[in-house]
């Protein structure tokens, strides 16, 4: 039997239903998603490793935003080396 | 100490502040005797054969408060007003005044309120009377004025009104008990709920318009943390006619492709392009309105940089002049009554504003006038008595704001034209030149450095002709995140939301410096601002919302004007109070964990001052001192052996500016408690302080 982590993956706050994140963390990580569309067109070749790092990089990005960028990117890289 | 003189059968008037007896006294004879009583200016004047003794209170004497003094205990329902010398201990002269204002009734055989004339100064005067005086409230005269002008203060005292529990009073009663009954209640549950989660304290508290005030920069703040930005770009192009090189904009402002952004650049740079049309448009402006508070408040804290609650106390400063009329009124409106050519001629004897009362007096004068009204006072305007002695800078520049303000209503509509040039490239691309400039000044000549507006010259072109595109730089840029309230705009979003009143709204705001809710000039909830909303958003809505607090002021203004009773507005926040507390009772621990959590960051947040120069291992935390009392800097490192410290000022509330000295890398705070904030290096051996 295992036992569910019920915190969120960048804070200790409790996580939202069917979620991995806490409410806010959730919110910049649907507004990360939802924004990804934009930035592909506006600069054609971008993936999806590129676009993180880029909203890592900017200023103007929310706090919370860069967290989850930054968290999914050291997953990504975590489960290619598992 | 003087003695009161042995009189009997005179009229006691009761006033707010001290500067305003003394004006009233000499307003109704210039013959007034002056005494002092227990610390308390006294006057004596006769009239008419009526004798009045003029005598001020310190704004309110009396408070709200209960029995029922342990902090943990609710719900509290049973209020009473005391005198403020037993709720503060801080205001122990309150007592002396009093005692003073009483012996001053037993001879008096009728008593008049010239408080200030509005909700604070009904209220002020009415417990007065009530209390300290044990007068029958029915029978009490009422003085009404906006300026204390001599002028206005004999026309109030000519026409006295029987009767002091009117709308304003009660409207007012009703609001400090509200606020009363829903800060205590809610503020000892949390006090509770934190002594519930074994916590080793700290105080916490809400209000009805502070935690809604709150809620608005929380939520700015959830809004900027969670912003994720877009790019796109912007192209201008470097121009050459044969006059001159001037810059002009690429038609689209906002390229949402980067590709298309070079392709501009390659389809435009070092091409010929024609000047197609020259696009003219007239733009009338209105005058501005009159000022209230709120908007002078907003005007202020725009042009000087000004805190609200700074612009107000500067304006109760040019009202106890006389100089202004009264600063606390939500109107907009001029009414002739105030005689609008006695004050220009007024002002006119002052050489600055010369040239502007002869400009305006060459017109009829009507001026503009906004919406919004209240009852008890015009607009805020310069009443045209000429300002003796000395005066600050930022009174002076107050006072100046005021009366180009003033005149500017007077004003006519200014004219501007707006113009357009367009720059055709080869029919696919156009690039556009602005321009904007003055054709009438209108009321713009008036409000003069005030006005906000740039102007800019057209480049001397003419239709047909060919220019050089010479460079076209491509910027990529992103969108701002939204921006933080400032004091200014939080006050502009209390209004628009009606939370709090012209008098309340900018003290509001401080509480929440004070309290340790907010930071900074850009405003930022701290962590415990940020979680204290999130948990009473979560576990009772009531307590921050907005449009609850929205409909029990349109209640108030309701019981204003005698539409709505007291009895109902109480009994509403009765029940509303009591849902609120079972809500968070059902959840007292929960509550109470996550506060202890948002203390505790807290703390840290306040305390730690950065990482330790010496050490580079410890941080830098404010300590006070068991023996001395005396607050310093020490390092955590403490233990193994950094001795780095440094005293602190024992004064003010130290904020972390996050920055670090120059010179020596030891943090940079500010200082917050005097009339302007003090930036210092904390290292006392800092070689910025040497020599």
């Amino acid at each position: 039997m295992s036992i569910e982590n019920n915190t969120c993956a960048i804070c200790s706050k409790e996580k939202v239903l069917n979620g991995q994140f806490c409410e806010h963390h959730n919110i910049a990580y649907h507004k990360i998603e939802g924004n990804y569309g934009y930035w592909k067109e506006a600069y054609e070749e971008l993936s999806w490793e590129a676009y993180l790092k880029l909203t890592i990089d900017n200023p103007e990005n929310g706090v919370w935003v860069k967290e989850v960028a930054k968290y999914l990117i050291t997953k990504k890289s975590e489960d290619l080396n598992v | 100490m003087d003695r009161i003189p042995n009189i009997s059968g005179y009229t006691l008037v009761i006033c707010e502040k001290a500067d305003a007896s003394k004006r009233i006294a000499s307003a109704l004879s210039d013959k007034f005797k002056t005494y002092t009583s227990n610390g308390t200016q006294i006057y004596v004047v006769e009239k008419d054969k009526k004798k009045y003794i003029i005598c001020s209170a310190l704004g309110h004497l009396y408070g709200l408060g209960t029995s029922r003094k342990k902090r943990d205990v609710f719900p509290i329902f049973d209020l009473m007003w005391f005198p403020l010398s037993q709720i503060d201990k801080d205001k122990k002269i309150v007592w002396n005044r009093i005692q003073t204002i009483s012996s001053l009734s037993n001879r008096a055989s009728a008593f008049v309120n010239a408080c200030d004339y509005d909700t604070e100064g009904s209220i002020i005067g009415r417990n007065i009377i009530k209390y300290s005086c044990n007068a029958d409230i029915s029978k009490v005269l009422r003085a009404r004025f906006s300026t204390l002008t001599k002028e206005e203060l004999s026309e109030a005292f000519e026409n006295l009104k029987v009767g002091i529990d009117d709308g304003f009073a009660r409207a007012g009663i009703t609001r400090h008990i509200i606020d009363y009954m829903w800060g205590i209640n809610l503020s000892r549950i949390l006090i509770s709920a934190l002594q519930h989660s074994a916590s080793s304290g700290g105080s916490i508290s809400t209000g009805r318009v502070q935690g809604p005030t709150l809620k608005f920069i929380v939520d700015r703040e959830i809004e900027i943390r969670s912003f994720v930005t877009r790019p796109y770009w912007t192209a201008k192009a470097l121009v050459d006619s044969s006059k001159e090189t001037f810059y002009a904009e690429y038609s689209i402002d906002r390229i949402t492709k980067g590709k298309e952004g070079h392709r501009i650049k390659n389809e435009n740079e070092g091409r010929e392009g024609i000047v197609e049309q020259l696009k003219k448009t007239e733009v009338k402006l209105i005058p501005p309105t009159p000022f209230n508070t709120g908007d002078l408040q907003k005007e202020a804290f725009r042009l000087f940089g000004f805190s609200p609650s700074l612009t107000l106390s500067i304006a109760e400063r040019l009202y106890l002049n006389a100089l202004i009329s009264y600063p606390r009124t939500n109107s907009q409106k001029l009414p002739p009554s105030i005689n609008y050519l006695k004050i220009m001629n007024g002002l006119g004897r002052l050489e600055e504003y010369k040239k502007e009362v002869k400009a305006l007096l060459s017109t009829r004068l009507k001026p503009r006038e906004g919406d919004k009204d209240d009852s008890a006072h015009p607009s805020i305007y310069p009443t045209g008595e000429i300002p003796v002695g000395g005066f600050d800078a930022r009174q002076i520049k107050l006072y100046d704001l005021i009366v180009r303000r003033f005149f500017s209503v007077f004003g006519e509509k200014a004219i501007k034209e707006r113009m357009q040039l367009s720059i055709n490239v080869q029919n696919k691309h156009h690039w556009e030149v602005n321009g904007l400039r003055t054709i009438y000044a209108g009321w713009t000549f008036f409000y003069g450095k005030y006005v906000n507006m740039e102007e800019h010259d057209l480049p001397l072109l003419q239709e047909g002709e060919r220019v050089l595109i010479k460079s076209v730089e491509i910027a990529e840029k992103f969108d701002k995140r939204p921006p933080r309230f400032n004091r200014g705009s939080l006050l502009e979003k209390m209004e628009e939301e009606n939370l709090g009143t012209k008098a309340t709204r900018a003290e509001i705001i401080e509480t929440l410096y004070k309290r340790g809710y907010i930071v900074g000039d850009s405003i930022a909830p701290t962590n415990l601002g940020f979680q204290i909303t999130l948990t009473l958003s979560k576990y009772s809505k009531e307590i921050v919302s907005v449009d609850l607090t929205k409909e029990m002021e349109r209640k108030l203004e309701q019981i204003e004007v005698g539409k709505e009773t007291p009895e109902n507005v109480l009994e509403d926040t009765f029940y509303l109070t009591l849902h609120s507390i079972s809500e968070l009772v059902d959840n007292m621990e929960k509550v109470g964990e996550e506060l202890k959590i948002a203390l505790k960051e807290t703390f840290f947040e306040k305390n730690i001052l950065g990482k330790c120069p010496k050490c580079k291992v410890g941080n830098l935390i404010i300590i006070r001192s068991k023996r001395t009392g005396k607050r310093f800097v020490g390092c955590t490192n403490y233990k193994n052996g950094c001795r780095a410290s440094s005293p602190l000022p024992q004064r003010g509330i130290i904020q972390n500016i996050g920055k670090a000295c120059v010179m020596c890398g030891w943090p940079i705070i500010i200082v917050r408690g005097g009339r302007i904030p003090w930036k210092l290096c904390i290292n006392v051996d800092c070689p910025s302080k040497k020599g």
